[in-house]
């Protein structure tokens, strides 16, 4: 099987989410934004699959729109990292040793001294917690990994023969990034795009936990690990659960990541064929 | 090798600069006016006006960013609007919880790590090999304050080995103080481990088949040698990446992990802080974590010249 | 010393050996000639018992009676290095760049348990300082990235012989190197059999330099020894046709006349190129290394012109000047007449009357483009894309003997020597006055390598362009060359028509360069009628 079983476990593991949360959108078992204290705390029946928390709320559905809630933070987080990561990589990389090159490695060194949870814990103690928060300051974290993920792929690039034939065929920089550098660098930025996706849904899940990230009504995973963990003796289950949503998204990216490296690096390939 | 350190330690301090400036800016400048805010909605103008005054924001901001850094650097990290006591007081108490909590995880990852890479590296494609790499995928994926939570659940509820949370302090005695960190420490220490073992075993296997590999084994070295010898050195250099970076993902697991055992360290502070809106603290915890985190870059880059002689230059 | 008797090897199910029997004799040296993928290096590799996971082997590999192939591990690692030594081809990552050389030497012998370490740091010393690295100016405590390919060579030589092994194995030990620092190794290592009686298996694909070392030679291709002799003997009869093959390819004279005329194409005037040295941290200044020192030269139109020097002489900075890639700091390049400046602003028109050939087949080529796109590329000289687009890549691939329904396909799908026609192709596509060859032909086989230079003769013949041709290889630059620039150091030492320079040089680097390249004895050549 090309890419191995763990392409196609990881795939399945991460449709079944994103599934999930897609069907969220337009129908859940039960609304999650209504309290029904007289439903709290039910174990797991056929009105309620997998019981319900303090407040009456349906666990599966709190869990399909928390997937939602992950899903979108960390995609969103990882499209600003490669929408302004990427860009940067291929500036500095063409222009090896520049200025530009010196600006754009020492603002990723900053960005670097800064962990995402010390973005939100700035953005926060100014703007006030919210899902945004979280957006930003792991998309702000992710632009460094992407920059430098792509800088290091088009250095190794602009080292080859190809290019300088596309230099002497009067190809400007920019044209050469597009045409020949980005193209070949693609895998490398698929790969970890995946890899960001999963420790994006992370760090949300620990931004949301601490309190930094969705708010209330908002249903989160993080969250929901927030409010059991004082029910932890009584009701362990509502503190398992969600972990385990967490853990199997995570693992499904993850094995996916695995699973596209070795199917799309070249050297892999060649030693299996 | 002086020169070396020299450069880095220049850059060092240019990182600090710029880092001091960007969070100056961001916590006193862009919200506008931060006494009003760290007052709320309800104060009054005369309360905001003496808070104003207190916190010398009537001075121009360049004038309060060279005081507020001139400060820290004599150790005075300013008072602490909720607590009324020196922040610097504060961050001394915290620090003893944070600091050991982070290098005890930071010891655990890697004495985990570093015989679990190896004997996958060495083992490459057996079923050990399988189990590792099954296991550490696992681990990864664990988000660790819900791994704390488990540990909690089997090891304080049901096995009553340790306490669910708190922290005797150090007056106590070494013993107790180290048993309360110990589940914090392993709950932080176990997906760091994964990720450092993951990264020893690729790094080992492509170091292991390297040129030099092949001339060690030409020499008569058997394979056992020829990784202990060759090929462990040169995979250090990867690892000491990791192990940088991974010190900044403890320190914040180690904010996250607090809040689960209920630890008087930074982490509490920091959350305590934002709620109560004290921004001296939030402003002066945080270029702290900054500060840690850019001083163990630079000892990973005199760590790698020390490792890897065509770094250092000879002078 | 060691007999090989029916050695067969399949690595996963594929044939890489087959029924290969070889003498090598105590105290001489015996040459393995063939080109790449002939089984040569996975002989050598058999015989140390360091084949790659997935090998298959039979037959014997006789030591003292004993058979190599049947040796339990634990035994083998006990002869390694002790009893048989070997060097490989690639001096810069034969060492381990974070242990001294010193400590690498002295390996050798603790591993053995010969010497405890201050005893192995004596031999270290001894043995570098009898490869050619005293101690006075090569420390032990240096490290492998201080030294030069050559210096790095010798260090690998000295762990291989620091236990006086009966057998050396060198694979392509000279390969990477320049051909003064060839010819010094292969006179360290005849030294060294002489003095040690040790016998030396030497691995090469290059006939001329087995012509010069060997006692007996063995010729491999596709996995069987296909002829084997005492060298004079087997170079004068040449019983087998892949021998007579091989040898002709290797001094294979293209039939080209001279045709330059006096009109000059391209004039070099004082170029000056410097770069700026790595500095050392935000502290340390920027040092300046002089690449291309003040050189002038003129290529007239549709001559052959040669550039010939060691690496690190300037050459490829002087060619990118020349290709518009790199800026010069003093001095002009014109090409008919008009100024060459580098960068993004160059005019196309100029820019499209030279194109380039590099090296490496494999890198020279987008693995993503199709051939069609590839050859086309350098249509983005022209103002606008022409509308025969297709016909105009078709017809440059059949002229370098491509067919051109090969347009819709990949690079991956071409053989090395199919690449470097494509990459003529490409060249080609704009009717270019001049044809940059940097190091064409340089990581070819043989064989192949003959046929391209046939099919840059022809080329020549029929279009007229000019080349420049670039390359570290005397005795190539001397067969398709009207005139000679030879280059040492950033500057021209010597220029002149070829066949002079090559018959009385006037420099005495070019002497050295000319002695040093390795020949096979004129008077041999009696199997060549054949």
């Amino acid at each position: 099987m090309k890419g191995g079983p763990q392409l196609w476990i990881g795939a399945g593991l991460t449709a079944v989410f994103v599934v999930a949360a897609l069907v969220s959108f337009v129908w859940v078992p039960h609304d999650v934004t209504a309290l029904a204290i007289a439903e709290k705390l039910k174990p797991a029946s056929a009105t309620y699959p997998l019981g319900t928390d303090h407040f009456g709320r349906d666990i599966l559905s709190m869990l399909m729109v928390g997937a939602r809630t992950s899903i979108a933070v960390a995609l969103v987080a990882v499209g600003i990292g490669m929408g302004a990561g990427v860009p940067l990589g291929l500036l500095a990389a063409a222009n090896r040793g520049s200025l530009i090159d010196e600006l754009v490695m020492r603002g990723n060194d900053l960005i670097f001294a800064f962990p995402s949870l010390v973005i939100a814990i700035l953005i926060t103690a100014v703007f006030g917690p919210s899902a945004l928060n979280a957006i930003l300051a792991i998309g702000i974290f992710n632009v460094p990994v992407f920059a430098r993920v792509t800088r290091g792929g088009a250095l190794s690039l602009w080292t080859l023969d190809w290019i300088l034939a596309a230099r002497v065929a009067g190809k400007g920089r920019v044209r050469i990034s597009l045409e020949h550098i980005l193209p070949n660098i693609l895998n490398l930025l698929i790969v970890q795009g995946t890899i960001q996706f999963s420790l994006g849904i992370l760090a949300e899940a620990a931004l949301s936990y601490v309190g930094l990230g969705a708010q209330p009504p908002t249903p989160s995973w993080g969250r929901m690990l927030a409010d059991a963990q004082t029910m932890i003796y009584t009701n362990p289950s509502l503190a398992i659960l969600p972990g385990l949503a967490i853990v199997g998204m995570v693992l499904g990216l993850n094995l996916m990541g695995d699973g596209l490296r070795d199917l799309l690096d070249p050297r892999v390939r060649r030693a299996r064929g | 090798m002086l020169r070396f350190a020299l450069s880095r330690a220049l850059s060092l301090a240019l990182s600090l600069v710029v880092a001091s400036v960007v969070i100056f800016a961001v916590i006193e400048v862009i919200p506008g006016d931060p006494a009003s805010y760290m007052l709320g909605m309800n104060a009054t103008p005369e309360a905001v006006a003496a808070l104003r005054d207190q916190l010398g924001l009537n001075a121009a901001p360049v004038a309060r960013y060279l005081a507020w850094a001139g400060g820290m650097l004599t150790g005075d990290f300013g008072t602490s609007y909720t607590y009324k006591v020196p922040v610097a007081e504060l961050v001394m108490q915290r620090l003893w919880v944070s600091l050991p909590l982070a290098l005890y995880a930071l010891a655990l990852s890697t004495l985990i790590a570093l015989p679990v890479g190896l004997i996958a590296a060495a083992r490459r494609g057996s079923a050990t090999d399988y189990g590792i790499m099954g296991a550490t995928q696992l681990g990864i994926a664990v988000p660790n304050f819900w791994f704390a939570m488990l540990l909690v659940l089997v090891f304080a509820v049901n096995l009553r080995w340790f306490s669910a949370g708190g922290f005797p302090g150090w007056a106590g005695g070494a013993g107790p103080a180290v048993k309360a960190l110990t589940l914090p420490a392993l709950a932080l220490a176990l997906p760091q481990a994964s990720i450092l073992a993951r990264v020893l075993r690729s790094a080992l296997i492509e170091t292991l088949g390297q040129d030099y590999i092949r001339t060690a084994r030409a020499k008569g070295l058997t394979r056992r040698q020829a990784t202990v010898r060759h090929a462990l050195r040169n995979a250090m250099i990867p690892v000491l990446t990791i192990i940088g970076l991974q010190f900044s993902f403890l320190l914040a697991g180690a904010i996250i992990i607090e809040n689960v055992f209920y630890l008087p360290g930074l982490g509490r502070l920091i959350f305590q802080a934002i709620t109560q809106r004290d921004l001296i603290v939030v402003e002066s915890l945080v270029m702290l974590l900054v500060f840690a985190v850019i001083l163990v870059t630079f000892l990973v880059d005199l760590a790698y010249a020390g490792v890897d002689p065509r770094l250092r230059k000879r002078v | 010393m060691i007999r090989l008797e029916a050695l067969s090897l399949d690595i996963h199910d594929r044939e890489i050996l087959r029924d290969v029997s070889l003498d090598i004799a105590p105290g001489k040296v015996t040459g393995l000639v063939g080109e790449s993928g002939s089984g040569k290096s996975m002989t050598a590799l058999a015989i140390m018992g360091l084949l790659p996971r997935g090998s298959v082997v039979s037959g014997r590999a006789l030591l003292d009676g004993g058979d190599l192939l049947a040796t339990p591990e634990r035994e083998m690692c006990r002869l390694r290095g002790n009893r048989i030594g070997m060097i490989f081809q690639e001096p810069m990552t034969a060492l381990n760049p974070v242990k001294t050389i010193g400590a690498q030497v002295a390996e050798t012998l603790v591993v053995h348990g010969k010497a405890r370490r201050a005893e192995a740091w004596e031999v270290a010393r001894e043995r570098l300082a009898r490869v050619g690295l005293p101690e006075e100016r090569f420390a032990l405590s240096r490290y492998p990235h201080e030294l030069s390919g050559g210096q790095r060579q010798r260090v690998c030589i000295a762990m291989a012989v620091a236990l006086h092994p009966e057998l050396l194995i060198a694979d392509e030990p000279t390969t990477a190197l320049d051909v003064t620092t060839q010819a010094q190794i292969l006179d360290l290592l005849n030294g060294l059999v002489d003095e040690e009686k040790m016998s030396l298996l030497l691995i090469t694909h290059d006939l001329a330099v087995v012509a010069g070392t060997a006692d007996h030679v063995a010729v491999m291709q596709g996995g069987r020894i296909v002829e084997q002799g005492p060298t004079e003997a087997l170079f004068r009869t040449m019983a087998h046709p892949y021998t007579r093959k091989l040898f002709a390819a290797s001094s294979h004279q293209p039939e080209r006349m001279a045709q330059g005329e006096d009109a000059p194409l391209l004039e070099v005037r004082d170029a000056v190129r410097e770069y700026r040295t790595a500095r050392e941290g935000l502290l340390g200044r920027p040092g300046r290394f002089r690449a291309v020192d003040g050189v002038s030269f003129t290529l007239g139109r549709g001559e052959s012109l040669g550039l010939v020097g060691e690496s690190g002489c300037g050459k490829s900075t002087l060619t990118r000047a020349i290709l518009g890639l790199d800026t010069l700091q003093a001095g002009a390049i014109r090409l008919g007449g008009q100024e060459i400046h580098a960068g993004p602003h160059l005019d196309p028109a100029i820019r499209r009357r030279m194109q380039v050939v590099f090296q490496d087949p494999y890198g020279s080529f987008n693995p993503r483009w199709t051939v069609e796109r590839l050859v086309a590329e350098p249509f983005h000289l022209m103002d606008a894309r022409p509308e025969d687009m297709q016909g105009r890549v078709a017809a440059a691939l059949t002229d370098v003997g491509i067919e051109p329904e090969a347009m819709g396909r990949y690079i991956h799908e071409f053989s090395g020597g199919q690449r470097q026609r494509i990459a003529i192709a490409r060249a080609l596509i704009t009717n270019p006055d001049l044809i940059v060859l940097d190091e064409a032909v340089s990581a070819l086989d043989v064989r192949v390598r003959a046929q391209i230079l046939d099919l840059l003769a022809r080329l020549q013949a029929e279009h007229g362009m000019a080349y420049l041709f670039i390359s570290h290889d005397l005795s190539v630059v001397r067969r398709v060359t009207d005139r000679v620039l030879v280059m040492r150091a950033g500057r021209i030492v010597e220029q002149g028509e070829t066949d002079a320079v090559f018959a009385e040089p006037a420099h005495a680097y070019t002497r050295a360069l000319i002695a040093a390249t390795p020949r096979i004895p004129a008077d041999w050549q009696g199997g060549r009628d054949a």
